[in-house]
């Protein structure tokens, strides 16, 4: 069971049953993409590599998609594990640039209505990030208007400022710590 | 008819959005499969994967809150249409069951609500194929002749297969053979379309749905049908992104199966929201209906 509370220690717990078969990376769809497979990043959390684990942009990477949580032979949740090293690495602040952006404001924008509004989120991830990208969402943009999928105004739920209230006693909880 | 059943519904943020017809394809058909959809009144969203990634106990307590509510309707179960909202929900809900610490910590940040005993939660192709059965699914115009190929995605019975297999899963093939398609025999049931990293890596998205895509044509597939919004997006949406890439032509109708079943109902297009996807699925239609003038 993965635990709620992320520490180095946790992750380092789950890692522990590795037996470096490879399969995760075999079953991975997104190796290739990663600056390390996932069976070596498991291999670098049971070395205690713990700056070097915080900072790979593996986790980011990961698509969350279970298939190597299916297969592996040691019933190592990696998925869930790839999701704790995130944690970690934006607490610390070492992760990559655009990841952060985007899971902050996906949340924050939650946090605002309750429910998420597509519209927001892209104004807000790309005009942090480079504003030109927006010219290249046009053409979708357009094509999402015409069906009448892309709202311009949030749907703001009766249940926000119960989520704004969850949100605040987690923050506290956080600063107690 | 079936016995009715009640359940709650939680739509997400997608089925009010970018896959509206999903939402209005899966209302059309429930009352034929004798399913009763409660929407959760106040329900807000379960952050998809940024919540679990700011922090896990976010993302718990915010899928809990809508637990707490179900539990208040007096409801035993949930239909999460989205795969991104079931696979939390699941999670959730199974942490919270297996977890007593972590449900009294949660309890304590929901404030005023509590949680005894999560909700079942449940996909509708589980529902359908588990409560309804297969045999009781109204077939009034058989989809003869057409080649449907399955799209599970990775999450609706992974990690550990709770009604299907999680590597061959089976059900949305044996409801395609239930409508009298044919279910067409292809790699890319569970393969993944890269949806949760789509917005902040969207080139990854793009080449593992060109690989679906080509996968798909392989299969000679007339349509695929998929149950999650975000597969949706990338194979319907982004279809022309990838034709482009690729360079080379696809035109693959992506349809949600509770579009299928509609259509196997009889139910008007227009009612099923057929007009809401980007990929026109005329041929689609046209092949239906060759059939039963034929």
């Amino acid at each position: 069971m993965v635990t709620a509370h992320v520490t180095w220690e946790a992750i380092q717990e789950e890692a522990a049953p590795c037996y470096q078969c490879g399969t995760c990376s075999g079953a991975c769809p997104v190796a290739n993409e990663m600056d390390f497979t996932p069976r070596r990043l498991m291999r670098m959390i049971q070395a205690d590599l713990r700056d070097e684990v915080a900072a790979s942009h593996t986790p980011w990477v990961c698509a969350s998609c279970l298939a190597c949580t299916v297969r592996c032979p040691r019933e190592i949740p990696i998925t869930d594990l790839m999701g704790l090293i995130r944690s970690l690495a934006l607490a610390e602040g070492v992760n990559p640039r655009t990841d952060g952006i985007y899971n902050t404001s996906f949340v924050q924008i939650v946090k605002e209505w309750g429910r998420m509004f597509e519209a927001e989120l892209v104004l807000r991830h790309h005009l942090q990030i480079n504003p030109f990208n927006l010219l290249g969402q046009a053409p979708v943009g357009l094509k999402m208007m015409r069906k009448g999928k892309l709202a311009f105004k949030p749907e703001p739920s009766p249940g926000r400022k119960e989520v704004q209230e969850i949100m605040a006693r987690l923050k506290e909880r956080k600063a107690a710590k | 008819m079936n016995e009715t059943k009640r359940y709650a519904y939680y739509p997400g943020c997608s089925l009010h959005a970018s896959a509206k017809e999903y939402d209005m394809s899966f209302k059309a058909i429930a009352p034929r499969l004798g399913i009763e959809l409660i929407e959760i009144p106040e329900w807000t969203c379960c952050t998809a994967t940024p919540g679990y990634t700011v922090d896990p106990l976010t993302g718990h307590a915010l899928v809990a809150r809508n637990l707490a509510i179900i539990e208040e309707m007096g409801l035993s179960d949930v239909i999460t249409p989205c795969s991104g909202c079931y696979k939390n929900f699941a999670k959730t809900a199974k942490a919270l069951k297996e977890n007593p610490g972590l449900l009294a910590e949660i309890n304590e940040l929901l404030g005023g609500r509590k949680i005894t005993q999560p909700a079942n939660v449940r996909h509708p192709i589980d529902v359908i194929v588990t409560d309804v059965g297969l045999e009781n699914v109204p077939v009034d115009r058989p989809l003869k002749g057409l080649n449907v190929a399955s799209y599970y995605g990775c999450v609706i019975s992974r990690p550990r297969g709770i009604f299907d297999d999680p590597e061959n899963p089976v059900s949305m093939d044996q409801l395609v053979e239930r409508l009298g398609a044919d279910s067409a025999p292809w790699t890319g049931k569970v393969k993944c379309c890269g949806g949760a990293i789509f917005f902040p890596r969207p080139q990854i998205a793009i080449d593992l749905t060109a690989k679906q895509m080509h996968r798909a044509k392989a299969a000679q597939a007339d349509c695929v049908i998929v149950g999650c919004p975000f597969c949706h997006l990338l194979l319907d949406m982004y279809q022309g992104d990838v034709e482009k890439q690729e360079g080379e032509k696809f035109n693959i109708p992506i349809l949600y199966l509770t579009q299928l079943i509609g259509l196997a109902m009889n139910i008007d297009e227009k009612t099923l929201g057929l007009n809401l996807i980007q990929v026109d699925p005329a041929p689609v239609l046209e092949k239906i209906k060759a059939e039963v003038t034929a």
